[in-house]
């Protein structure tokens, strides 16, 4: 501890949770760590008093020139005069700075491999000098984890690239974390760090991808090694809607048909439940108490159950003889065969998007979703991370992929007398589709007491959710509450910074004025995986970035699409001139007669 | 065209004149005309003055004149008292500010400041009898004045130090100025030194003298001192009290090749000021006036009342009467003022004549730097070839804060020389304690009843007044 790292000198009134200090000039930036030497009560009876370090973070920096009085910048600005030729001060000032505690360690503490913090129980002294800690003192610091703990490498202090960042890989996969930012404030850069450090040590993940951000995983995934050095596979699933045993298919039936707004009469009605209570749909769905089941628990793609469905009324339609009955059937049937048709469209689109995807990196090959009840190991175990592209599908259809995908896999997790999978942690993009804060948007989102379930649940069982969204005010409040460690980068919606600030509890208000001013990958980290929030530069992977989802170059596409069709185009063209040239005068030629 | 009575007439109609005439039309008779006596007045002493030469012109022309490429170094004094409300008579501080700066200056020398705090009692000769009076002296009375006399004399003894070279500059150590730079003090150059008179056998007013290093430091050139008094290796208590060395320092300034000005910021109230007295007895001098116009001749009591009995009972002040009749750029020829006034002396008149007279006179001028704001009165002690020049500075470095119309480097001192809010708030809260601390202590429950009153108490503000509908 040298004399000479002195950066200024407390000022005014100080309390336990902060003070105030006079700051040498260009000493110390905005998130420095700080420390001061304090006299507290001892807690021992016998003595008076104990030597201990106060450490704290520069929260604010205000910067004031008294003698520099607006109004001489609007004469000097009017006359243009430079400033430097009148008597104006333009070096006078100094800087105040606003320093929130974290804590206290007894002097000697700092000897020791870590620095452990406890509760400051008494303000520091007004006078009293403000030292910049070195990089040995600040590693003791912020390394404080438990022996053996492991960890990912997040980045380095804002403020000082010398500090290197390590956050508790366990706790983020245990206690959850958010990872909050608007366009382009480094989600995917942070993501894919926190992706990065799971996969070093073999990590089970599932990647919900709406818009396809983490395929350069797939196509990088050579890069991805464990700490052992074995490689670490990476898996695009198509996903379908699965459903199992006949109250599932119809609870799944019924729910698509409403959120479709395919509408039935009350006869229509009546004919369909009529009909998915029958035994033939028993026993197509998978019903135990059906006369006659197949398998009890066949998970299937919800369109094939549709389209069994779609022959069971086909054939009552052609017992029926009843014109009226049979009118309100086709009815049933035709709403049905709509309802298949939106599911395959949707399931097109997707296969479609990841056509083009494949177009533009042929290396990605696209897997059906495997059945997770029978085979749940093929996308859950360890050293694989399975990327399921959501791209496509309705967000309806994104929400019940999701809630039913985590949910089976969570229900295998939680018997775990089966053992069929390891603890994994699900990484939710865009989760503001996934859990809605919005009581309208609540409804419809089956994926939200799913994630809620596996919030709460997470630290039993080892179903650790990584929530990633842009658009935080529309999060559900209850769920991410439940996030224990959050990663904030740059934030410039005040209603976004104003809600983040409400769920975190160690966000300054500060803190939440700096998310604005953020550059890509800065970022705010608080909860559990640290020990004390601090302001990060998130380390940025390149080797796995890819540039198939950068900014889409539609203008080049464009050029290049005319090139490829615009003689065809032509061709056509011109063929139906000529052709209607010919009908014209076929025209003319049967008027004649 | 817009004659000097319309501009007057206009300058009236200005609220808080307006606001005063409504005040006084309607609580004095005297007063009634106060608007149509004060336009032909100032209108017709504004047209005498500027006939015969005493009013003249500076231009603004601020791309033309801040120009100095680093070549003139202006320094700017200013002295603050840490004014804090505590129930005693604790230790009381002082601070000089002196800001250098050189326009136009590139590099980073271009500024430099010295920042001197002194607590006042420090500076006192603690060995002198008089040191350890008790209240019943009736020193604690006049606390207040030793603490302004040690501003004033601090603030002078900074300007001559500076002009002597004696100041060590954090950043261009010893610079002696040449008669190119300037000094610029906040507030008069020279003061009324009477009421600070300090020699005990006549006004009974027994302060004690200031020790032999503060003699030493307020006097760095004593063994040459322009008194004889003070070159003395072991000078005499009374010759280390204000009046003889404030008399000393001003004698030196005036003997500086730098020129030195003091601008006041708030020009006193009073009514016939003394620079329109000496602007009439000067023209009454030189046969411009008759001593008739100016003043009435008493003995024929239907004689009219001549200027200065109009001014005196309209309780123009020279402030005032100026603001009438400048316009922006405008400054009276500087006049010399005697403020060492023979009757406010209550001394000997020998002591007068030696140490009053001793004094030097001041010139001073009213400068008018912007339209809404009363003119600068600007002090110096010698009218130097530099006059027009260095008056110029203070016109424009004024310029540049238009509202405020004062000198921008004195602004800058003014404000460093302030002891902040907090640091007096807290020295407050602190001696409240000391003091209820000392009352527990001391067991005595009438001290801890006064102490906790103490504690309590605070004046009475604007802030606390009841509202009105």
């Amino acid at each position: 501890m040298s004399e000479e790292n002195t950066i200024g000198v407390v000022v005014g009134n100080t309390t336990t949770d902060s003070y105030s200090f006079i700051l040498t000039s260009m000493a110390g930036s905005k998130g420095d760590l700080v420390y001061t030497e304090a006299e507290i009560p001892a807690s021992e009876s016998n003595k008076s008093a104990r030597n201990v370090y106060v450490w704290g973070r520069i929260l604010s920096i205000n910067r004031t020139n008294t003698a520099f009085p607006s109004e001489i910048a609007q004469e000097i600005a009017k006359e243009q005069i430079e400033i430097r030729e009148t008597l104006a001060s333009t070096d006078n000032e100094y800087q105040e700075a606003e320093v929130e505690i974290l804590g206290q360690c007894d002097q000697k503490d700092t000897e020791q491999e870590q620095i452990y913090l406890k509760p400051l129980n008494y303000p520091v002294m007004p006078s009293a000098q403000v030292r910049t800690p070195d990089e040995k003192l600040v590693k003791k610091l912020l390394s404080g984890t438990s022996e053996g703990e492991k960890l990912i490498h997040i980045g380095s202090l804002i403020s000082r690239k010398d500090i290197e960042i390590n956050v508790s890989a366990s706790k983020i996969v245990a206690r959850h974390m958010a990872i909050l930012a608007m366009t382009g404030g480094g989600k995917t850069v942070a993501t894919r760090r926190i992706i990065k450090g799971l996969s070093d040590y073999g990590y089970p993940m599932l990647i919900f991808d709406p818009h396809g951000d983490y395929l350069g995983l797939y196509s990088n995934r050579d890069k991805l090694k464990d700490e052992n050095g074995n490689p670490v596979d990476v898996k695009i699933f198509q996903p379908a809607l699965m459903a199992k045993g006949h109250d599932e298919v119809v609870e799944m039936m019924i729910t698509l048909f409403t959120k479709f707004d395919l509408s039935l009469s009350p006869a229509q009605t009546d004919k369909f439940y009529e009909f998915v209570e029958s035994n033939e749909a028993k026993i197509a769905f998978g019903d135990p108490a059906a006369t006659g089941s197949r398998r009890q628990y066949d998970s299937k793609d919800i369109k094939e159950h549709l389209k069994e469905f779609e022959t069971i009324i086909r054939n009552e339609l052609e017992k029926e003889d009843n014109k009226t009955t049979k009118r309100t059937i086709g009815a049933v049937l035709r709403t049905v065969k709509q309802l298949i048709r939106e599911i395959d469209l949707m399931q097109k689109t997707n296969k479609q998007l990841a056509k083009r995807l494949k177009s533009k990196d042929n290396s990605f090959e696209f897997e059906n979703m495997p059945n997770l009840i029978t085979d749940p190991e093929d996308v859950v175990r360890s050293n694989q991370i399975s990327i399921f592209y959501l791209g496509g599908f309705s967000r309806l259809l994104q929400s019940m992929i999701v809630s039913i995908t985590l949910e089976t896999l969570f229900k295998n997790r939680a018997s775990l007398d089966d053992d069929r999978i390891g603890p994994f942690a699900s990484i939710i993009e865009e989760a503001h589709n996934f859990v809605p804060g919005s009581g309208e948007e609540k409804k419809s989102t089956p994926s939200l007491l799913t994630i809620r379930k596996l919030l709460t649940e997470g630290r039993k069982f080892g179903t650790g959710v990584i929530l990633i969204s842009q658009r935080p005010n529309r999060l559900d409040e209850t769920t991410l509450a439940q996030c224990n460690s959050f990663l904030i980068l740059k934030l410039v919606n005040p209603r976004d910074q104003g809600w983040v600030q409400r769920v975190m509890e160690q966000m300054s208000d500060q803190d939440r004025e700096a998310l604005k001013a953020f550059a890509n990958g800065q970022a705010f980290i608080s909860g559990h995986a640290v020990k004390f929030p601090l302001q990060v530069q998130v380390k940025r992977d390149e080797e796995l970035e890819t540039s198939i989802m950068g900014d889409e170059d539609f203008i080049n596409e464009n050029s290049e699409h005319h090139k490829k069709t615009s003689s065809n185009i032509k061709k056509r063209d011109q063929n139906s001139e000529s052709i209607s040239s010919i009908a014209a005068s076929a025209k003319k030629a049967k008027t004649k007669l | 065209m817009v004659t000097q009575k319309d501009k007057i007439r206009a300058r009236l109609k200005k609220d808080y004149y307006s606001d005063l005439m409504v005040l006084a039309a309607t609580q004095t008779n005297i007063q009634d005309n106060y608007m149509e006596v004060i336009i032909n007045l100032s209108d017709k002493f504004s047209k005498i003055l500027r006939d015969n030469g005493y009013i003249k012109k500076l231009e603004y022309n601020p791309k033309e004149f801040w120009n100095f490429k680093g070549k003139k170094t202006i320094f700017n004094i200013d002295g603050g008292q840490a004014s804090v409300q505590i129930p005693t008579s604790a230790p009381f501080g002082l601070r000089v500010v002196n800001y250098k700066v050189k326009p136009g200056d590139k590099s980073s020398n271009r500024e430099d400041l010295i920042s001197d705090p002194y607590v006042v009692t420090d500076l006192f000769d603690p060995n002198s009898e008089l040191f350890d009076q008790s209240d019943d002296d009736g020193l604690a009375d006049d606390l207040k004045k030793m603490q302004d006399g040690t501003r004033i004399i601090f603030e002078a003894a900074s300007a001559l130090r500076t002009g002597l070279g004696e100041l060590d500059w954090p950043k261009e150590g010893k610079k002696i100025p040449t008669k190119n730079d300037m000094i610029f003090l906040h507030g008069p150059m020279v003061n009324p030194a009477a009421g600070y008179e300090v020699e005990g056998e006549i006004s009974g007013k027994k302060y004690p003298p200031y020790s032999l290093e503060t003699y030493n430091f307020l006097l760095p050139h004593r063994i040459n001192a322009e008194l004889p008094e003070h070159r003395d290796e072991d000078p005499l208590e009374k010759y280390r009290k204000f009046i003889p060395i404030y008399c000393e320092i001003l004698k030196k300034i005036k003997k500086l090749d730098v020129p030195v000005y003091g601008c006041v910021e708030r020009p006193g109230p009073a009514a016939y000021g003394p620079i329109t007295k000496q602007l009439m007895d000067s023209m009454i001098n030189k046969r411009i006036l008759k001593n008739a116009d100016v003043y009435r001749n008493s003995r024929k009591p239907n004689d009219p009342d001549g200027m200065a009995d109009i001014i005196r009972k309209f309780q123009i002040s020279d402030s005032a009467f100026f603001d009438y009749m400048l316009n922006v750029g405008e400054f009276i020829d500087p006049q010399e003022i005697n403020k060492q006034e023979e009757h406010k002396w209550p001394v000997r008149k020998w002591d007068y004549e030696y140490w009053g007279l001793g004094i030097p006179k001041s010139f001073s001028t009213y400068l008018k730097v912007s339209e809404n704001k009363k003119p600068i009165r600007v002090e110096t002690m010698e009218v130097r070839e530099s006059y027009m020049d260095d008056l110029n500075m203070v016109f424009h470095s004024s310029r540049l804060l238009k509202s405020y119309s004062f000198p921008v480097g004195l602004d800058i001192v003014d404000k460093l020389a302030k002891t902040p809010d907090w640091m007096k708030r807290n020295i407050r809260k602190n001696a409240i304690m000391l003091t209820l601390r000392k009352a527990m202590e001391s067991g005595n429950k009438r001290a801890v009843a006064i102490a906790r009153k103490i504690a309590v108490s605070s004046d009475r503000s604007f802030f606390n007044r009841p509202k009105g509908k």
